[in-house]
């Protein structure tokens, strides 16, 4: 029996220009590339140089999902992103008309994080729901926009970046479709990861302290949390496919910390090879994290066609969530960038 | 039947790769060189492997084994 499902037909990432080795961090504050591998696994991270800003790096990850899907039309665009060009509007329909789309609804959804997984369910509902035949979602975020300069810590963590997917109606069973999600959040622990200052909150008691528009987060609960999150909805959702977590060849996590990632495998018990790394490469990219790994995985072959992937997020919020398919095949084309290819290709019948 | 102390050297030295010559009742986390993550990752362990509830904040880098031993038999725990 047939059943409309939302189905990845494209894949793209992007990467700003500026690259930032540890040791360019360690010749401007204190920190040395030791303590910055030993501690994340983060070796150089990219930044968007003045005047480039969300809505310029989310464009070219968009044009290369368009490219790898063929197409140059969507009926939607869904931009996650905590980094906005403005307060007010959203980026995405900005997004939208840059890329050419015409007049498509376009919006932003903000989950920090776990936001591409997020923007991936809803997109994907869009489509069940045939409100649309196909969506574009991109996260994209520059975080170095909101970082404090003289914070070695979140320095050396984020970057900057942009990954996105294409999405078209198809059915359940076709390669490709996105299988499930498992969606949650924990608002009485927003404090942990936030940018106290900017919004409606602060204003609205009159306070404007510069120094409160930096990103901060509790790095102990933060990991505890990222761990047991990412973990719990994995399982989650591969227990409600019937799938043996064995059984999956590839998981996508936020890109983090190795620490973490490596912590959510020992959690799940996966084995190295599961595990889709590249923010050695990258840092953390928040929002673009997850497709920007997914794209570099499926230029490289680490995820191949017919290969079970989980993607799964954790961010500010708290959010955390999940997603499943069985990877297509697709044409995606390297994120620009010194990005070498990391595991070995291999198809689902030899893995 | 092995004591908390036994079982938290075991767990410092299969899980986190602690040389188990290091380890003695004085020493505290710092000497062992783990860092900030590294405890919390260890408090994962220890809430996991012993059921203890030890907040995300408790084991610092002066915190000796001795003390932690102290903490986890303080809820209830004998090994």
């Amino acid at each position: 029996m047939s059943e409309r499902a939302a189905v990845l037909t494209g894949l793209g990432g992007w990467l700003p220009p500026v690259r930032i080795t540890n040791d360019d961090l360690a010749r401007e504050l204190d920190t040395t590339d030791e303590w910055i591998t030993t501690r994340t696994g983060i070796r150089q991270r990219f930044v968007v140089p003045p005047g480039l800003s969300t809505s310029g790096v989310a464009v070219e990850a968009g044009r290369r999902a368009l490219a790898s899907a063929g197409t140059g039309s969507v009926d939607v665009l869904v931009l996650a992103t905590s980094t906005p060009d403005h307060p007010c509007p959203a980026t995405a329909p900005e997004v939208a008309a840059r890329l050419g789309l015409g007049e498509i609804p376009a919006f932003d959804v903000a989950a920090v994080c776990t936001g591409f997984v997020y923007a991936l369910a809803t997109a994907a509902g869009l489509i069940t729901a045939r409100i649309a035949g196909s969506a574009l979602v991109i996260g994209a975020d520059t975080f170095s926009t909101i970082l404090d300069p003289a914070d070695r810590t979140t320095r050396a963590i984020f970057g900057d970046g942009a990954g996105a997917v294409v999405l078209r109606a198809g059915d359940r069973s076709e390669q490709g479709a996105l299988l499930g999600f498992d969606l949650a959040s924990d608002g009485s622990q927003s404090e942990l990861i936030t940018v106290p200052g900017g919004g409606s909150e602060h204003r609205s008691r009159g306070l404007a302290e510069p120094a409160d528009s930096y990103f901060t987060m509790q790095g102990r609960s933060v990991f505890r949390n990222a761990v047991t999150r990412m973990s719990q909805s994995s399982r989650r959702l591969a227990e409600r496919l019937d799938w043996p977590l064995t059984s999956v060849d590839r998981l996508v996590a936020h890109q983090a910390n190795i620490r973490i990632l490596s912590a959510v495998g020992s959690e799940l018990g996966l084995r190295e090879e599961q595990l889709v790394v590249n923010l050695d490469r990258v840092g953390n990219t928040v929002a673009a994290s997850v497709p920007l790994a997914l794209a570099e995985a499926a230029h490289s072959g680490a995820v191949a066609p017919g290969h079970r992937v989980l993607l799964c997020g954790f961010g500010g919020g708290l959010t955390w969530g999940a997603a499943a398919l069985e990877f297509p095949r697709l044409t995606v084309a390297p994120p620009p960038g010194p990005v070498a290819p990391r595991a070995p290709a291999t198809d689902r019948a030899t893995a | 039947m092995s004591t908390v102390q036994e079982k938290l050297t075991d767990l410092l030295v299969t899980q986190l790769g602690v040389p188990a010559a290091k380890i003695e009742p004085g020493i505290s986390y710092k000497d062992l060189a783990l860092d900030s993550l590294a405890l919390i990752e260890f408090t994962m362990i220890l809430n996991r492997e012993l059921g203890t509830d030890l907040s995300d904040d408790l084991l610092q880098a002066e915190t000796t084994v001795a003390e932690t031993v102290e903490f986890i038999e303080a809820q209830g725990v004998r090994a």
